[in-house]
């Protein structure tokens, strides 16, 4: 329990509860829904814990120390407490989603689940390989980051009681959503200094986790391959790779990458109706792009 | 006793640092044709790092020298010391043998011991002693690499992990057996082998032609049957699996890993073409390929594989 308390207590943005309510509200003008029902408030708080269960195992994949600027689970109390408190979260969760008795949620839920474990395999089964296509980066970052995103959207349209078309849409502004907010993380990996990120950076290059920027670079520059291709063996080849990316304007058009799937998040929210809540969706989208300006 | 010592110049090559030393050796006096034998140098490296008095002569192996019955070509203090440091550096990189990647500045300090080793190497017409290179052998460095995608492909990354390199050399019927023992990590339950059968033909008093004969990845047959019949015996109930279906598909997902990549493992480890034996005594042996690479050997005992 003091386990959990430490990563939910530790704050975060708590962008995907924000987004339930904030598609739930949007949807809810639609069918003369007046507030928010108990549905939405669990599915938000069934969201978040999936999302930070995902977040504890992570950390003890990737050996990272720090979280929300807080020491992880697993730095703090173990990787046997961090596995368990993962379990217990993913294990809870799916009990409240059961209880929620709405099958094409549970569906759509429990397929999150599933492929955060396919994004993970994809990439464990792709590092250091230069010839990953850009279509394999964007299933991946789908598996890993969109699908709960969109899955979160789509379900408060459901519980708003919304038509398909209706829920189809919230579905695509969560998938272009999260791409986007996946392809900023991404970029930020190498413009950001390390004590903006809290760890060094081009992390995922040197593991050999190759996004956007890098893909891109790769297009224009073979001795970048060969680096990589070397797994970094010599020094300082780390900090020449991510010039070689930096100079091939590999961050550019990942730049353009993100912006393209942030105007298709944007399309999809047309079928709402006017209101502060349609803006507070596009300000969400917005918000992510700022990041990278 | 004294000897005769003959000073020769070395030509500086354009690799590594001080061109020039003044080099001795001691030779006995049966050395013929000693002009013929510095037809080819080797540069040498010498650095503070190494014992800054350890001059020698560096000269083509079979250059003419013929290997005396007692009197010692070299110092035997400065084999066992060149032996050691060698040993010493290579052991810095655990198990890696090479294989996942060394700073280029090790490597070279390697090659420039090699290159030491070489020039004082006991047997410099191998091929005519070739039981000195028959028997058992363990591979404890190698400049072959396999990095980055190869290396994810392979499972090397995450999933298996190699346990020992040895070569079986079988000098009756011209063979070399080399044999690579990984485990699923984790999974005691896989282990399992690569075995490249090779042949070997003597083209000079120092190098063999080689030519690949085979490529088989294996399960271990001996541990196979006890442990996954231990586990399945105990989920047989539960899913109705039965032993040999189930082993059948341990196997198939260990093999499915290597097997994929079959053709990667085919380039990796291509042994085609031939192999310079530079230097062999009773405990080690160092080769170079026409590729270019480096493989040093230590000798090993016979064991099974």
């Amino acid at each position: 329990m003091s386990a959990a308390e430490q990563i939910f207590g530790a704050g975060g943005k708590r962008m995907r509860p924000a987004l339930v309510f904030l598609v739930s509200r949007a949807t809810a003008e639609l069918v003369g829904l007046k507030d928010l029902t108990t549905k939405h408030r669990r599915l938000a708080e069934i969201i978040e814990m999936i999302h930070t269960a995902s977040l504890i195992h992570d950390d003890v994949l990737d050996e990272s120390d720090m979280r929300r600027g807080k020491e992880t689970v697993h730095q703090l109390y173990g990787t046997r407490v961090a596995v368990l408190a993962g379990d217990f979260m993913f294990a809870q969760s799916s009990w409240y989603l059961a209880n929620l008795e709405n099958l094409e949620v549970i569906k759509l839920i429990s397929q999150v689940i599933k492929d955060f474990a396919s994004g993970e395999i994809k990439q464990a089964s792709s590092l250091f390989d230069c010839d990953v296509k850009l279509e394999d980066y964007l299933l991946k970052s789908y598996y890993k980051t969109a699908s709960l995103i969109a899955a979160s959207t789509k379900g408060a349209a459901i519980f708003s009681g919304a038509d398909r078309s209706v829920t189809e849409q919230m579905y695509e502004y969560g998938k272009n959503l999260g791409l986007s907010f996946q392809v900023v993380d991404d970029i930020l990996d190498f413009t950001q200094s390390a004590e903006q990120l809290g760890k060094p950076a081009g992390s995922d290059l040197a593991k050999g986790n190759l996004t956007a920027p890098v893909i891109f670079a790769l297009e224009k520059e073979t001795k970048l391959r060969e680096i990589i291709e070397s797994e970094f063996c010599e020094t300082g080849s780390l900090d020449e790779a991510i010039e070689l990316v930096k100079q091939c304007g590999g961050i550019e058009r990942a730049q353009e990458l993100a912006k393209e799937k942030a105007d298709i998040a944007i399309k999809s929210l047309q079928c709402l109706p006017q209101s502060n809540f349609r803006l507070g969706l596009e300000d969400m989208v917005m918000f992510n792009l700022e990041r990278i300006d | 006793m004294s000897a005769p010592i003959f000073n020769k110049l070395i030509h500086p090559q354009p690799i590594h640092a001080p061109p020039l030393l003044t080099p001795i050796s001691r030779i006995n006096g049966k050395m013929k044709a000693s002009c013929r034998a510095v037809s080819t140098i080797y540069p040498m490296a010498i650095t503070t790092r190494f014992n800054p008095y350890l001059i020698t002569k560096v000269a083509e192996p079979n250059a003419g020298l013929i290997g005396g019955e007692d009197d010692v070509l070299q110092d035997p203090n400065t084999l066992s010391h060149l032996k050691a440091e060698l040993l010493q550096q290579l052991k810095g990189m655990g198990t890696n043998r090479g294989i996942f990647g060394v700073l280029s500045s090790k490597k070279s300090d390697i090659e420039a011991l090699v290159k030491l080793l070489e020039s004082h190497n006991p047997t410099p017409d191998p091929t005519l002693n070739l039981e000195k290179a028959g028997g058992w052998w363990k591979l404890v460095y190698s400049t072959i690499t396999i990095l980055g995608s190869k290396r994810t492909k392979l499972g090397l990354k995450d999933f298996i992990t190699l346990g020992e390199f040895f070569q079986i050399i079988d000098i009756e019927k011209s063979k070399a057996v080399n044999v690579i023992k990984f485990n699923a990590r984790g999974l005691k339950l896989l282990n399992g082998k690569l075995t490249i059968e090779a042949s070997f033909k003597i083209a000079s008093k120092s190098r063999v032609d080689v030519s690949h004969d085979n490529l088989t990845i294996t399960p271990d047959p001996l541990h196979q049957n006890r442990s996954l019949a231990a586990l399945f015996n105990a989920t047989k109930g539960i899913c109705g699996a039965s032993t040999s279906a189930a082993k059948k598909a341990a196997n198939e997902n260990l093999l499915n890993v290597f097997s994929k990549n079959y053709d990667v493992l085919l380039v990796i480890f291509n042994l085609e073409g031939w192999l310079e034996i530079t230097y062999v005594d009773d405990k080690m042996r160092i080769g170079r390929d026409d590729k270019g690479n480096i493989f040093i050997l230590e000798r090993s005992e016979e064991g099974t594989v």
